[in-house]
């Protein structure tokens, strides 16, 4: 009684970035056909490719069907019911610097704990902080141009760097992989654009924070980010959003692209609201990350944390084509009250030698149901390809659910494929053995929980790290199953 | 074309995108079976394997039973005992029986009530029978076999099924076995596919448990052309199922397994264990699914699945699955692929051990897991069997026969 008594107060804690910044914004009234999608385009004064670009997927979208596969439950969506572009007001066409960045905005940043000011002076992280649809600033641009490295919005560099967009854009990801990446074709309207010249070694960790703020909007970011030859950038993204009654969707699109023996490391700290205790409002968050390791011994490292959104359904991958090229996914994804996270990711080796791992650690709680769905897929070329898998789940309370569904698939004799899992609740002997040892119950709970997710909050950068720790722990101390 | 009015599965159903599905949907499964004639007979009674120690022996012919061959069953009845304890009846199918499911895993189940003639059903009396019971299935043409096996409350049986083929003729078998265990029941079923390579196999076995009933199960895929279990499984209070596949796939062979085992009830528990070897270019592919209801209190699940490529262009596709719904469980699974272990392979070779030898003995460790399960009558047959495909890893019995040298 008593451990139930606390697991409610403790739940009942909330989420924390949960308020509304009353600040004026431009929006497009709900709906979407062409002309909306030609409306962003020239917003963002896009060159004409680009626009074309996004009327194709939106004709491709046209014809394609909600998927239906996940293990999820999702209320049904009006497209047509959605704004797909809200910014905050300009008074000029963007900010110079920070100064003339609207002081209410840089409050918001404040509250969520990514104060830009201080980010920038103490931390040494770039950071690009992007509201509704648009970024609102982005620090550090000068150090990182010195160094070659082009860190800005995905709009200025669609208009500074025509090139390269052209060149990458939807070469990791097309317009038609799946429905809401092609949405996202068809309307993204901002994220980060990253290029690490050859060889440089980014002189800093850059970061993005992405806000839902404005109400009946999506957020549709795309941020697209190639590491050239010998090149190494470590990229960290955080996201939040309001407390609101109604579902609101997210929808982004990330490509890595990592040419020979370039290195990508992508950290998530993923706190979209997740709705109430009985499942009211929330983020949908529908997301398609994927990593091309295109040159020979390159790497890619998805890191991610995953503890908000209504509904979560995201599978970061590694398409492994050089020789001798490395994927990585490490993930601790939460379940609570009514959340439901089907996520995991898909490592396709391609290339000789080529090597993944694969660690996701999955928290169950209230009626949360998580679910890992994974692919390892070894292609007939893939000579001595190795993958390594573990996937866990931890189970806290009889209402929620754990879910484990791997697919291998090996076409090539020399592979060595390792899959192993375990699904276990927290075990009474560890929490007894803290408490005889005068440890609340609150702080064992917590210390176990994140011994289940060491693994994972190492290979995350150090203020992720605490920050992830923190969310762990504001959502599920005490709850004990 | 398939002449049936139901839809069969495709790639894009999700629990049969490994299986080799053209060549059965290509098939006209409403083909009338071939008929039972003095010659056929002499072929069948040569390619009977022989008797284990003990056991008494049902044949069906392209999905019916055959009196002249069988036990316990005269010619010109359709009802026989193969042992006190031990009921048979051949129930006439005059037409379709039992409703067609929306489940597409069950539509080829649906399919055989559709176009099975005759049912043979099992019934085991309390008191048990301590005899084997050997069910040899002779495929020929296009057949649709359908057994129901009763064993009530505390019955115990040990049931060995073997599916064969009327030489390289082509056939196509679509069988659907239906097992009840009553409470505390013991049910020991060894099952041998061993086909020839013209022969098509699809069978969709579902397997009803009671309350602390127990059921060990083998299951060895020696040969067919193609061959796609699957299976239905549920648990009640406290029962158990220890669930052993192997599968041994060349040529172009593929062998798809797919296993669905529901827990409802507290206490259920179930082991898993499948390895596989794929050679040359065939595929395999093992779909577990375990299921835990928010019932399934204290459900205990293990599942180890392994397979081993020995050909360029072999293929494994393993999907150990979990769905669990509450927290009071224990649940794992582990999954490999590789190939033959070099450092082993290596330490066999430095011994003296010829290449050929050293591999098959260490295919032969690899599928013991499996191997070792059987009852050691059929065991034996089987090793026999395994001779051919993995020559060396045991002693033939011409090298077990003593010579005359040491005979004198």
């Amino acid at each position: 009684m008593t451990q139930n008594a606390e697991l409610q107060d403790l739940v009942g804690k909330g989420y924390q970035h949960g308020f509304v910044t009353d600040i004026e914004s431009e929006s497009l009234p709900p709906g979407l056909n062409e002309d909306v999608v030609r409306h962003i385009s020239r917003i963002k004064r896009e060159p004409e490719f680009l626009t074309e670009w996004r009327l194709q997927a939106l004709r491709h979208w046209f014809t394609l069907k909600e998927p239906q596969w996940a293990h999820v439950k999702v209320a049904p969506i009006d497209y047509q019911a959605i704004s797909y572009y809200s910014a905050p007001k300009a008074k000029t066409d963007g900010p110079k610097s920070l100064d003339e960045v609207d002081p209410k905005l840089l409050e918001t940043y404040e509250k969520l704990g990514v104060p830009l000011h201080e980010r920038a002076r103490l931390a040494g992280v770039a950071v690009d902080a992007v509201f509704d649809s648009v970024s609102v600033a982005t620090t550090f641009k000068d150090k990182l141009e010195k160094a070659g490295v082009i860190f800005c919005s995905f709009s200025e560099a669609a208009q500074k760097h025509p090139a390269l967009i052209e060149q990458y854009l939807g070469s990791v990801v097309p317009h038609t992989d799946n429905y809401y990446a092609c949405l996202n074709s068809a309307v993204f309207s901002d994220g980060s654009f990253v290029y690490i010249p050859k060889g440089v070694r980014c002189p800093m960790e850059l970061s993005t924070y992405f806000r839902i703020n404005a109400a009946n909007t999506g957020q549709f970011e795309r941020t697209l980010i190639i590491a050239d030859e010998g090149s190494h950038v470590s990229y960290l993204e955080g996201c939040t959003a309001p407390m609101r009654d109604e579902n609101q969707l997210h929808a982004a699109v990330v490509e890595l692209v990592a040419l020979e023996r370039a290195e990508i490391k992508y950290s998530t700290v993923q706190n979209w609201y997740p709705g109430d205790e009985n499942g009211v409002g929330g983020i949908y968050n529908f997301v398609t990350k994927r990593g091309e390791c295109r040159g020979a011994r390159s790497k890619i490292s998805w890191t991610q944390v995953e503890t908000g959104s209504a509904i979560t359904w995201k599978y970061p991958s590694c398409v492994l084509k050089g020789d001798d090229s490395i994927g990585e996914f490490y993930s601790v994804a939460l379940a609570n009250h009514c959340q439901q996270a089907d996520t995991g990711t898909k490592m396709i080796h391609i290339g000789r030698n080529t090597r993944s791992t694969i660690v996701s650690k999955g928290i169950s709680a209230g009626r949360g149901q998580n679910t890992y769905r994974g692919l390892v897929k070894i292609l007939a070329g893939a000579e001595g390809a190795r993958n390594f898998t573990q996937c866990d789940s931890l189970l806290m309370g009889g209402d929620c659910g754990a879910h484990t569904f791997p697919y291998v698939e090996v076409k090539n004799p020399s592979a060595t494929i390792e899959h192993e899992a375990s699904t276990s609740r927290i075990s009474e002997d560890q929490l007894f053995y803290c408490l005889q040892r005068g440890i609340s119950e609150e702080d064992a709970v917590n210390m176990i929980v994140n011994g289940f997710c060491k693994t994972v909050f190492k290979e995350l950068p150090m203020e992720f790290a605490v920050e992830a720790q923190n969310l762990l722990a504001v959502s599920l101390e005490g709850a004990v199953g | 074309m398939t002449q049936t009015s139901l839809a069969l599965p495709t790639g894009r159903d999700e629990n049969w995108r490994y299986a080799a599905l053209r060549p059965v949907t290509q098939l006209n499964w409403g083909e009338p079976s071939p008929e039972w004639t003095t010659d056929v007979e002499a072929q069948v009674t040569a390619l009977l394997p022989p008797r284990l120690a003990g056991s008494r022996r049902l044949v069906l012919f392209a999905g019916r039973v055959v009196p002249a061959l069988s036990d316990g069953i005269t010619i010109g009845s359709s009802r026989g005992k193969l042992a006190d304890a031990l009921t048979l009846e051949c129930l006439e199918n005059e037409a379709p029986s039992g409703p067609s499911t929306l489940d597409i895993d069950q539509r080829f189940a649906d399919l055989n009530r559709q176009h099975a003639t005759q049912t043979l059903r099992l019934t085991l009396s309390t008191q048990g029978d301590a005899h084997p019971i050997e069910i040899i299935h002779i495929a020929s043409g296009v057949s649709h076999p359908a057994i129901e096996l009763v064993l009530p409350a505390e019955a115990s049986a040990q049931i060995i099924e073997r599916q064969l083929s009327r030489g390289e003729i082509a056939s196509a078998t679509n069988l659907r076995l239906d097992i009840h265990l009553g409470s505390r029941a013991k049910l020991h079923l060894a099952r041998l596919l061993q086909c020839g390579t013209q022969a098509q196999h699809i069978e969709t076995l579902n397997i009803g448990l009671a309350d602390g009933a127990e059921l060990d199960y083998t299951q060895i895929s020696l040969s067919a052309a193609n061959a796609r279990s699957t299976a239905l499984i549920e648990h009640a209070n406290e029962s158990q199922v220890n669930w052993q596949a192997s599968a041994l796939a060349a040529g172009r062979q593929v062998f798809d397994h797919y296993i669905l085992t529901r827990h409802a009830q507290r206490g259920a528990r179930t082991q898993q264990t499948f390895r596989g070897i794929a050679s040359e270019q065939s595929r395999l592919a093992f779909n577990g699914h375990m299921q835990v209801t928010k019932s399934g209190l204290q459900s205990d699940l293990q599942q180890s699945l392994k397979c081993l490529l020995d050909g360029t262009r072999a293929e494994a596709n393993v999907r150990p699955q979990l769905e669990i719904y509450t927290d009071v469980v224990s649940a794992s699974h582990g999954a490999t692929v590789g190939k033959l272990d070099r450092d082993m392979l290596f330490y066999l070779l430095s011994r003296g051990i010829d290449p050929m030898t050293a591999e098959s003995l260490l295919k032969w460790a690899f599928i013991s897991d499996v191997l070792t399960k059987l009852p050691m009558g059929l065991r034996e047959q089987i090793e026999l069997a395994l001779l051919d495909r993995l020559p060396g890893a045991i002693a033939s019995p011409a090298a077990n026969a003593p010579t005359h040298e040491s005979q004198r």
